[in-house]
């Protein structure tokens, strides 16, 4: 009798103490910016859900969380990174090797998955830059803004984005410089079966469109290659004064894109885009893209029915991320400041616009598992 | 026609004054010191921002620090920029982007100060591939290669350089450069051809000196002394002209140059370089 209560005392205690430890590394994580962190452990394995919106680069994220939750016991970390809600792939702690998700995985998530108690409220600080070099009587016309948003998560990958625009110069086009609402919308992404990417974009978005906005990509984490369809149907909307003014939904994108990463090169991709750009403009457009980590830089070349462009882009997180966090709040930089320049700035050659959310193909691209074990190196 | 000359004040004024140059410089060191003001480096660099010294390139390179920006200011004497059959002073910007251990992307856009309503143009691309990498008795080999369509024909190079660093010889550092530039170069016009409604181009090779371009035409060499880590010496030939530079590497903002053209017509550059791999600052600093 008393050795079956001893026995039953011990056992309550080592239940507590797992209890406790699960806790501190979650309490320690959330501390850290990670978001909607979930752990999932087992006789060998630690499972870490996690989702680190300051972090751009998700291997980055999953370093940060092996330091911050150290050694466990000897047992092995696995880390299951989430975007917008939703997971997108398994890499195991030790090497950053990829797993797919297993359905356990995603029952887990879902039983599991805190949208009301699991994130912070945001406020994030982005610049928005436009800018036109070499005009003979105005060399550097530019319009700058600056934009204060936040994504709040209603469900499960379904996210409204909105906030407001501070105007700080304009030497570029006729806008007011009026205090008016940034970009805004309702954004539904899914991440299904470890190889189908959906997003859907419903609302106010950059380069002064409004509408609905469509992606797809199919991208099997063991290959170098995937496939995209992008499509869009878009007016032209703009926020004076006094009131708003909108065109009709009459702009119709349809594109299909082929992405492939060099295998001996595994931080560099070749893109290739085909079909109708904003303005009925047909043609296509080539990508080469390289990932420093945190940066991406790309240059590209397009070649459609409204003329030739070359040019690049840039992506990257605005120093200095995190600026003011505690319990419920967070203040910080953008994660992604991207930006494009063609060095034809006469014609409308191949043009696409931002939508406030990075595009599946640049998330995603952040995520393979090639990409994120090259920079173990 | 006979462009009109203002008067010209002395340089550096001269380059600071200018409104376009002033709006470029604050934005570029507002934005980019900004964000990577922790990780400025230092670079030597020619007056178009690529590795080398005053108007020569060399074949070194930066592996650890893929993005470079340079400002550089050429008198009209040795102006490379042939605007309206004449030279006039010329300010390069210059932007260098590492892409992998053996490509660089190189992009130019030049100013004229003393012309009016201009602006800012003559853009200009190329490519650097490291061939060789330093070894004991090898130089560093690299090509450098201007694709067609280029719309600043004057810059227009493609050059094979080498170049071999001798160290420990108790008075300082010598880095020593010979090279190549092709009398040639390549450029596209359109021809009768279309491919989904786009003309169709077509390439030939034109004689450098026939479009008066004086940019690095045949064999040129160039010799660095940096008897001290943070200061350096230079003297080279360009294919042309005999220049001499200073160099000062400043640890925490990257390195300037003062070059005397001929030894007697003055310029400068200035460049900063960065690198792009690097952890998050949240990252950096935990557990600190």
């Amino acid at each position: 009798m008393v050795n079956k209560f001893f026995f039953s005392f011990v056992l309550l205690l080592h239940l507590c103490s797992l209890v406790s430890a699960q806790h501190g590394v979650r309490a320690r994580l959330y501390e850290n910016g990670f978001e909607n962190v979930m752990l999932n452990e087992s006789n060998d394995t630690l499972e870490v859900y996690f989702e680190h919106r300051t972090f751009r680069n998700p291997y980055q994220s999953m370093v940060f969380a092996n330091k911050i939750i150290g050694d466990v016991g000897g047992k092995a970390i696995f880390f299951i990174p989430a975007y917008h809600n939703q997971p997108i792939g398994k890499f195991s702690g030790n090497d950053f090797g990829f797993h797919d998700l297993s359905k356990e995985n995603t029952l887990f998530f879902n039983e599991n998955n805190e949208i009301n108690k699991g994130y912070r409220f945001h406020v994030r600080i982005s610049p928005d830059f436009s800018a036109r070099f070499g005009k003979f009587d105005d060399p550097f016309q530019n319009k700058t803004n600056l934009i204060l948003d936040t994504r709040i998560y209603l469900f499960s990958g379904v996210s409204l984005h909105t906030g407001v625009l501070l105007p700080i110069t304009n030497n570029l086009d006729a806008q007011e410089k009026n205090i008016r609402l940034a970009p805004s919308h309702l954004h539904l992404f899914r991440a299904v079966e470890n190889r189908h990417f959906y997003s859907i974009t419903g609302g106010l978005f950059f380069f002064d469109r409004y509408g609905l906005d469509f992606q797809y990509r199919y991208m099997p984490m063991d290959k170098n290659w995937s496939l995209g369809v992008e499509s869009s149907l878009t007016g032209f909307y703009f926020l004076p004064k006094s009131g708003v003014y909108m065109n009709r939904l009459d702009e119709f994108t349809f594109l299909l894109n082929y992405e492939y990463r060099l295998p001996r090169l595994p931080s560099i991709s070749l893109g290739l885009t085909a079909g109708q750009f904003l303005f009925n403009d047909k043609g296509l457009r080539g990508d080469l893209i390289k990932q420093y980590g945190n940066i991406d830089i790309g240059l590209y070349g397009a070649m459609t029915e409204n003329g030739l462009n070359v040019g690049f882009q840039f992506a990257f997180p605005l120093f200095p991320g995190k600026i003011l966090r505690n319990r419920n709040f967070e203040l910080r930089s953008t994660e992604e400041f991207r930006w494009e320049y063609g060095y034809n700035n006469v014609d409308i050659v191949a043009r696409k616009f931002r939508l406030g959310t990075p595009r599946l193909q640049d998330v995603l691209r952040q995520y393979h598992p090639k990409f994120i074990r090259s920079q173990r190196l | 026609m006979i462009p009109s000359q203002k008067i010209k004040p002395p340089f550096p004024i001269a380059l600071l004054i200018t409104p376009e140059c002033k709006s470029i410089l604050k934005v570029w060191l507002a934005f980019f010191c900004f964000l990577f003001i922790p990780f400025i480096g230092q670079a030597q660099v020619n007056v178009l921002g690529k590795a080398g010294h005053i108007m020569t390139p060399s074949a070194k390179w930066q592996t650890d620090r893929q993005l470079g920006f340079s400002v550089a200011y050429i008198p009209q004497s040795h102006a490379i920029n042939r605007f309206m059959k004449d030279y006039y002073s010329e300010i390069i910007f210059g932007l260098r982007l590492g892409l992998t251990d053996f490509l660089e992307v190189n992009l130019n856009i030049t100013q004229l100060p003393d012309r009016d309503r201009i602006g800012i143009g003559d853009r200009h691309a190329d490519l650097r591939l490291r061939l060789f990498k330093e070894k004991k008795l090898m130089p560093d080999l690299v090509l450098i290669l201007s694709p067609p369509g280029s719309v600043s024909d004057y810059l227009g190079h493609n050059v094979i350089v080498a170049s071999k660093s001798i160290t420990d010889t108790g008075i300082g550092s010598f880095d020593y450069t010979l090279g190549y530039g092709l009398p040639y170069v390549l450029d596209s016009y359109p021809n009768n051809r279309r491919f989904l409604g786009i003309t169709g181009q077509s390439y030939k090779f034109y004689s450098k000196s026939a479009r008066n371009i004086r940019y690095l035409n045949g064999v040129f060499t160039a010799l660095t002394w940096k008897p001290i880590s943070w200061l350096g010496l230079m003297v080279e030939y360009d294919g042309e002209d005999i220049h001499g530079g200073l160099l000062l590497k400043l640890k925490e903002v990257g390195s300037i140059q003062v070059n005397a053209y001929d030894f007697k017509n003055l310029g400068a550059a200035f460049n900063l370089s960065f690198p792009l791999q690097f952890e998050s600052r949240e990252l950096r600093r935990y557990g600190k």
